[in-house]
């Protein structure tokens, strides 16, 4: 009964918390716009300036929330890659899925001139959906290839290294892409690499939120089975979880979290490494049903905090959000391997 | 006897008038005025006695100099007291260079010959380095940032020209005794003073009558055209390129791009700003100030020209700019003209085509090098 309350106080602080951020969001940017118009534009009112209007509408408001989706699905990705894995380091880079939407991204932007489809198909996709379609491909590729190999390989170890293989290959056929690619397409891409949540226009939105919700859906449904899972694999099968199918949904699961975050907003770095430590160490416990919806929080939280800095109004101009992600989650990542008495010995 | 005191008597003669037209053509080198440099910023020619000096000062220190050289004439005595400075000898016969930019400016004085080696050859696109390339004239040496010092060494060049980076090294091409010429013509903020750069390239190879042809004919015809523009009355606010990820890098307002603008008779919103590369801002910061502007110019690469509408794909918050609902977009598809190949040289073609698009009405038969009206359909 008490661990309920202080799990309800943990969830209100964090629910406050994420509220606060995700007003200042609204509040910051390079251009200053007076608190009453802010306030009255989020309130369905009519802007005093129409660049007003848009830049909150448009612009922060989208960015925001393509923040706080984006920072909760890549937690709890790292956070299922960790349970099942066993291993604190594991991450939503790890199986190689980003890698795969780097790769489709890398192939659109540089080898096909930013275009999919032309006269073989019918549509043809430019600009940045073009983008966000080669990432999709990209990782979906790289996941039916993992969950292809999931069902020939029973270690977990053994995938890890396929997935980090993976990773492997994609990197070099992207630098040899690089290679002899234009210098605005490298530039594009290494832009592309440092990650942001401004890409996501309003019109975006309903298709990205909509696309995690249906991912961070199937993590709500493993809890049960991720908490036996913790146990060991032959526990988890003396208590009637199907070991293969569960694995095979977690991969789909993590994998649509991580493709969708990956197109949208780039490779965003230690949000999913991080934050299930941060969620863990919140809680002092490896259950599920609490830490899931504490490391969807948290995950919010701390990609939000990230927005907020990478917009903030610097003299040299805005910081990418890659530069920004580390700083928070390299400590956190330390102060484990620290505390960790395994990885004392 | 006799006939040995002629012959000793007409070799003499023979030796001393070789010897005479020899000297009589020293003098005239010698004597030879250069003009001094009036446009650029980072190089200074001092001719001194059978040699000229040349100073590349450093961007990154005004208060130092990056290098300086002596040429001297190839074949010629070395003068006594010479200063401190790298010698070389001209005419340079063999060089390898950086960058595509360097390629083109040999292109123009007619250097054909005296190219050996590129770095980063896929973007250049030059006839004759193409054709080099493809016989082996030329050799391709990767990667600028590091290039093939195994295939440098085997050409031996007389130097190489590179592009300094601000507290870059060149790594090991530094130890291998061959002279770089560094050239820091990119850092030149005005069209002007980076085309007079020619005229430094041009020392090196004792090309400099032909260097000084060339930058005087532009020099000449854009002062011309910034004449024309002056006089107008409306000038147009401008605002230009787009966004690369979160980011929009926007020319600063004392940067090259800047200096354009302004010759070509454009307000510039940020021409009150003090940067000379660009920025990175936000676009929130670009609509603030960029809302209403009139024109909007745009460059990318790509393998089709673009249209409002796949501008708007590429991010939906374009269509917010005046400049977008007024159709008064402009742009340069780089992948298709010469831009990059000819700016350096020639900024006058550049500066035509933007008071084109800011004063159609000055030159109204005008056929523009390198921007156009964006597509309002894309199977326009």
């Amino acid at each position: 009964m008490r661990n309920r309350k202080i799990f309800n106080i943990i969830i209100i602080t964090l629910l406050a918390g994420l509220f606060l951020v995700f007003i200042s969001s609204m509040f910051t940017g390079s251009v200053k716009i007076p608190f009453k118009e802010i306030f009255r534009i989020l309130t369905g009112g009519e802007a005093g300036k129409y660049s007003w209007g848009i830049i909150i509408l448009q612009s922060r408001l989208p960015q925001a929330i393509t923040a706080m989706f984006a920072g909760a699905a890549l937690a709890v990705s790292g956070l299922m890659l960790q349970t099942i894995f066993k291993n604190p380091l594991a991450g939503p880079s790890i199986l190689g899925i980003e890698a795969g939407a780097s790769l489709g991204v890398a192939l659109v932007m540089l080898f096909l001139g930013g275009t999919i489809g032309g006269s073989m198909i019918n549509v043809t996709l430019t600009g940045y959906m073009a983008i966000v379609t080669g990432a999709i491909i990209g990782a979906a590729l790289v996941l039916g290839i993992i969950i292809f190999f999931s069902t020939l390989v029973r270690s977990n170890i053994m995938l890890l290294i396929i997935g980090i293989m993976l990773s492997y290959i994609t990197s070099s056929i992207i630098s040899l892409l690089n290679y002899f690619a234009s210098a605005e397409g490298v530039f594009s891409y290494t832009i592309w690499g440092m990650g942001n949540f401004t890409n996501v226009s309003m019109t975006q939105i309903p298709l990205f939120c909509g696309l995690i919700s249906i991912g961070l859906g199937i993590s709500v449904i493993l809890v049960k089975p991720l908490n036996a899972l913790l146990l060991g694999d032959f526990y988890a099968k003396n208590l009637g979880v199907k070991v293969s199918r569960v694995r095979c949904l977690l991969l789909v699961s993590t994998g649509i979290l991580t493709a969708v975050t990956t197109a949208f907003c780039g490779p965003v770095s230690f949000i999913g490494l991080a934050v299930p430590h941060i969620a863990r160490l919140i809680i002092g416990s490896s259950n599920h049903k609490i830490l899931l919806p504490v490391t969807i929080l948290t995950g919010s939280f701390m990609a939000l905090i990230c927005n907020l800095i990478s917009t903030m109004h610097t003299k040299a101009g805005m910081i990418p959000l890659n530069a920004i992600t580390p700083i928070f989650g390299v400590p956190v990542i330390l102060y484990v391997i620290i505390s960790q008495k395994k990885f004392q010995n | 006897m006799k006939n040995r005191y002629i012959y000793i008597l007409i070799i003499a003669l023979f030796i001393s008038g070789c010897n005479w037209t020899n000297s009589n053509k020293q003098k005239d080198n010698d004597t030879e005025i250069i003009s001094p440099v009036t446009y650029a910023k980072w190089f200074t020619i001092e001719k001194g006695e059978r040699y000229t000096c040349v100073n590349v000062k450093n961007p990154w220190d005004t208060t130092t100099n990056l290098h300086r050289y002596i040429l001297v004439q190839k074949g010629r005595d070395l003068p006594k007291n010479l200063p401190e400075g790298t010698l070389i000898r001209t005419p340079l016969k063999k060089v390898v260079v950086y960058s595509s930019v360097h390629c083109g400016i040999m292109d123009a004085l007619g250097l054909e010959e005296a190219l050996s080696g590129v770095c980063e050859s896929r973007y250049v696109d030059i006839e004759f380095v193409k054709k080099g390339l493809k016989n082996g004239k030329i050799s391709d040496l990767g990667e600028a940032s590091s290039p093939d010092v195994e295939k440098i060494i085997d050409i031996s060049p007389d130097a190489i020209i590179a592009s300094p980076l601000e507290s870059m090294g060149y790594g090991r091409i530094e130890k291998i005794g061959i002279p770089l010429i560094e050239s820091v013509d990119y850092m030149e903020v005005t069209p002007l003073g980076r085309a007079e750069w020619i005229r430094f390239y041009a020392l090196f190879f004792d090309k400099i009558h032909e260097a000084d042809s060339i930058f005087n004919t532009t020099a000449q015809s854009y002062n011309n055209i910034k004449k024309i523009v002056k006089n107008v009355k409306f000038k147009p606010t401008v605002i230009s390129e787009t966004k690369t990820g979160s980011v929009w890098y926007i020319p600063g307002g004392q940067s090259y791009m800047a200096n354009f603008f302004a010759d070509a008779g454009a307000n510039y919103p940020w021409k009150d700003n003090q940067n000379s590369g660009s920025i990175p801002v936000s676009f929130e910061t670009v609509l603030e100030y960029g809302e209403n502007a009139d024109i909007w110019v745009m460059k990318y690469n790509k393998p089709n020209d673009m249209s409002y509408d796949d501008l708007k794909k590429e991010y939906s918050g374009y269509e917010y700019f005046s400049a977008y609902k007024n159709k008064t977009i402009f742009m340069c598809n780089t992948g298709k003209v010469p831009y990059y190949e000819e700016l350096p040289i020639h900024p006058d073609y550049l500066l035509k085509d933007l008071v084109w698009v800011f004063h159609p009405e000055l030159f109204s038969n005008y056929n523009p090098r390198y921007y156009k009206k964006m597509l309002i359909f894309r199977d326009e």
